[in-house]
């Protein structure tokens, strides 16, 4: 850090510690929400800032419980549209902040933008015809396809949102597991721009953006927030738009604008910071300066003849030809073909937890973000992998030969602690996870031999001792899974299955795997 | 280094440094700085691991001596086998063990004694399915009398997780307040066993046992007598099913022999057997018929103890074969009518 002014790197410094300290708050509730959780209502709380996941509960699940459930969203969206600033991408974000980390360690050579021959053409032809077509940044369109597939019942949070990747990148790094697609969008960043998924592909980022765009309009003049630029001042070298994270508005630093009207803006003041003219750029509060510039590093002035800025914008968004749209409409349709279809085929149906027996609803709410799974207190709980397909992706699959479920004993934890009201209460007596088969040509008791663990582990008494060997009474099984888990035999002789399937019993020895000990 | 802010945007210097790019200087700072990152992440990873796996299911036990190997008991002009059938529970366990020659008989200064009840359910006493608590925390307060430095209650839960069971059945709060320590383990395997060899097994070559089973100097059982399915009847060798994190593993080597073998690993010094509320069918979980047989009894040989508690349901040691097979593995014998039995 070069010796400009202690303000300049004060706000930096300041910014830094409200992100690290919301990262770190955002691990531990992921880290306590294992069983006992600190306390329950509160272990998901920043899943439940997360707007866009609350209008997919509207959408999706068509749960207004759920939807309400989200109040801190629209505390959150609330507070956006009356700052005009996607303030929360620049300060409390995890998965913002982890974009910033890498900013922060990539070498000052690599932070330029550079453009793509394809793109350079196409700016060229676009200056020659001078046009101005207007462009939809990518965001916003995944944001209404994440919206509309909501509504079919398709829950793409677990891709969309930042919340539950950062959740979901945590309880994997605590397994501990590498949390690939954390690595993927980092990579993203480390190739790309620090902030390229913020502002051109994430979607709750858009509907902050959205929000903080209509607050703008409403708001301009009594704005809690806004950045103001004097022209009087500003010496127009670009040292604003190189400290910004994210694409300034070319008017904006070109000249006669008076308010940073960018929908993108996250207040996260490095405009101010690093500009070099007094009184050029401040940050206001209902019109009272918070913070001027004039801090930053003398200017320098143009050279004659040369523009401070690129001719064109430097475009920095990644925005949508009408090609590309089709191409990316006919992509969309091939996974969206390949959807449902399993690796391994079409394997049986998934057990889930008590409250989620009803798949297709349980996929629309369903958010992957795995706090059940950190939060069961059994265990028993496991993240899916492709077997069900893509649309049981990270979906919590219940398998009780790792450990049965003990709802009544935890009150349902898994259910406590889901932001998206993927899982209802059920009262214990009327808990149905699925029903216990016993595979009568393995089982050690219909072999003649002493066991009846199972008999032995049941809470519910649904087995029956028909001398050695264990009968299931239907009507009393929870599907809680205590047998499958004690069975003796490899693989288990007793098994849980969704109810109504029928299961087909393996003649080999290639079972479900058993926890070793 | 250079500040990211600083300076003017020239072209020319952004078609400069963009053609730098390849540069060794910042491929270098570049890759350090990522290596640096990546360790960063890599150092928070495992200390998540580190931290995730203290979760204190290791016991910590410092003893190391074998079980039975401390010095006989003295013997004292006692019964070999006590038998009380008035008072309240905690104290006809007192009477039974006073009439067998007191808990100094067994337990020595300074000694680790482990405490095996039957927790494994949760449900209250009249269930007849787990260990009355009153009987458990007398016999630990007794070990305590006797000078015992650590008394451990150790079980592993059938149904359900160990706390949920300790409440329910309440031995958990009689054994804390009685002074034990509690190392009980829930319903899963969550492993913590150590896999020892039995030397003189005969189907059960080895099993998985808690470590502070093996290193404790002393090993009580203080099982419910009640009914079991598949055993016949669930008593104070049967008991120690619940010493190993793999208890679904013995049905797999002949449940009846196999319990003797791991007889022969724990070798119980003293069996108090509670006979208060007995379950008669459906057992070990019930729920069942029940009979308040409002008895205790207590021996320095298991293997009498449990046959004498067989004739409470009006069966002999010959209908509970890993009975027979400890008494022959000579931990002591089933005809208990050869030894010195009081009633008190």
């Amino acid at each position: 850090m070069s010796g400009d002014g202690g303000r300049r790197r004060g706000v930096r410094i300041v910014r830094w510690c409200v992100q690290l300290a919301f990262l770190a708050f955002f691990v531990l509730l992921t880290f306590r929400a294992a069983y006992p959780p600190i306390a329950v209502p509160s272990a998901n709380l920043l899943l439940r800032m997360d707007p866009l996941a609350g209008l997919i509960a509207l959408t999706g699940a068509r749960s207004l419980a759920a939807f309400a459930a989200f109040w801190p969203a629209w505390v959150l969206l609330g507070l956006t549209a009356l700052s005009g600033h996607r303030f929360f991408c620049g300060w409390i974000c995890p998965l913002g902040t982890c974009f910033d980390v890498v900013g922060a360690c990539k070498p000052r050579s690599m932070e330029y933008y550079r453009p793509g021959g394809r793109e350079i053409r196409a700016r060229k032809a676009a200056a020659a015809s001078g046009s101005h077509r207007r462009k939809v940044r990518l965001k916003y369109l995944l944001l209404g396809l994440v919206i509309l597939l909501s509504l079919a019942g398709i829950n793409l949070l677990y891709f969309a949102s930042p919340f539950v990747v950062m959740n979901r990148s945590v309880y994997y790094v605590l397994l501990p597991q590498v949390p690939w697609f954390l690595v993927a969008l980092v990579l993203l960043a480390v190739a790309y721009r620090p902030r390229f998924w913020c502002e051109d592909l994430c979607p709750a980022g858009a509907l902050f953006s959205l929000v903080s765009k209509v607050g703008k309009r409403l708001s301009a003049r009594v704005s809690p927030l806004s950045v103001v630029k004097d022209p009087a001042a500003c010496v127009s070298c670009g040292a604003c738009y190189r400290a910004c994270d994210f694409t300034l508005d070319e008017p904006f630093l070109k000249g006669d604008a008076g308010q940073l009207r960018s929908a993108d803006c996250v207040a996260c003041g490095d405009c101010v910071a690093s500009c070099p003219s007094p009184g050029a750029l401040s940050l206001k509060s209902v019109g009272e300066p918070l913070y001027v510039s004039g801090r930053g590093k003398p200017a320098r002035a143009p050279r004659p003849g040369r523009e401070p800025f690129p001719k064109t914008s430097p475009g920095k968004g990644l925005t949508v030809t009408r090609g590309e749209f089709i191409g990316s409409v006919s992509l969309g349709a091939v996974l969206l073909a390949g959807y449902g279809v399993g690796l391994k085929g079409i394997s049986e149906p998934p057990l889930r937890m008590p409250g989620a027996q009803d798949e297709s609803r349980f996929l629309a709410a369903c958010n992957r973000c795995e706090e059940c799974v950190r939060a069961c207190p059994a265990g028993c709980l496991v993240p899916m992998g492709l077997e069900g397909g893509l649309q049981k992706l990270w979906t919590p699959r219940f398998q009780p030969r790792t450990a049965g479920c003990i709802y009544e004993q935890c009150d349902q934890a898994c259910r406590r602690v889901c932001p998206a009201g993927a899982i209802e209460e059920q009262a214990p007596d009327r808990v149905a996870i699925g029903l216990a088969h016993v595979d009568t040509k393995r089982c050690l008791g219909h072999k003649g031999r002493q066991c009846l663990v199972c008999q032995e582990r049941c809470r519910f008494n649904a087995i029956d001792a028909d001398g050695l060997r264990p009968v299931v009474v239907p009507a009393k099984c929870t599907g809680c899974g205590a047998c499958e888990e004690t069975c003796p035999t490899q693989p288990s002789s007793i098994r849980v299955f969704a109810d109504g399937y029928e299961p087909v019993w393996p003649d080999g020895g290639s079972g479900t795997r058993r926890r070793g000990g | 280094m250079p500040n990211r802010f600083d300076g003017l945007v020239d072209p020319e210097e952004i078609e400069r440094v963009i053609r730098r790019l390849g540069g060794d200087l910042e491929r270098r700072e570049f890759l350090k700085k990522m290596g640096r990152l990546a360790g960063g992440l890599l150092l928070g990873a495992s200390l998540g691991a580190v931290a995730a796996s203290c979760g204190g299911r290791t016991p910590r036990v410092t003893r190391t001596s074998a079980p039975g190997t401390s010095p006989p008991p003295q013997p004292a002009a006692a019964a070999d086998l006590a038998v009380a059938t008035t008072g309240t529970p905690a104290e006809m366990t007192r009477k039974a063990l006073d009439a067998i020659g007191g808990m100094g008989r067994f337990v020595e200064a300074g000694n680790v004694v482990v405490v095996k009840p039957n927790a494994s359910f949760m449900d209250g006493l009249q269930a007849g399915t787990s260990t009355n608590p009153d009987v458990v925390a007398e016999v630990i307060r007794m070990c305590r009398e006797a000078g015992a430095a650590r008394v451990i209650l150790v079980d592993h839960t059938l149904r359900g997780a160990a706390e949920a069971c300790l409440n329910a059945n309440g031995i958990g709060a009689a054994a804390r307040a009685a002074g034990a320590e509690l190392l009980v383990r829930g319903g899963s395997d969550q492993g913590g066993g150590v896999t020892t060899p039995i030397p003189d097994a005969v189907a059960m070559t080895s099993a998985d046992v808690y470590p502070e089973v093996l290193a404790a100097d002393v090993v009580i059982t203080v099982p419910k007598a009640k009914h079991h399915g598949s055993a016949g009847l669930s008593l104070g060798l049967k008991n120690f099913i619940g010493v190993t994190s793999n208890m679904s593993e013995i049905h797999n080597h002949g449940l009846q022999q196999s319990i003797a073998d791991l007889a022969t690993l724990v070798r119980p010094r003293l069996s108090v057997v509670d006979a208060t509320v007995i379950l008669l069918e459906n057992g070990p979980g019930g729920p069942g018929p029940t009979r308040v047989a409002n008895t205790v009894i207590a021996s320095g040989d298991a293997v009498a103890a449990d046959s004498y508690a067989c004739t409470l349901f009006g069966m002999t040691a010959a209908d509970v074969p890993y009975i027979v097979h400890a008494a022959g593995a000579g931990l002591g014998t089933a005809d208990f009518n050869a030894l010195k039995v009081v009633n008190v």
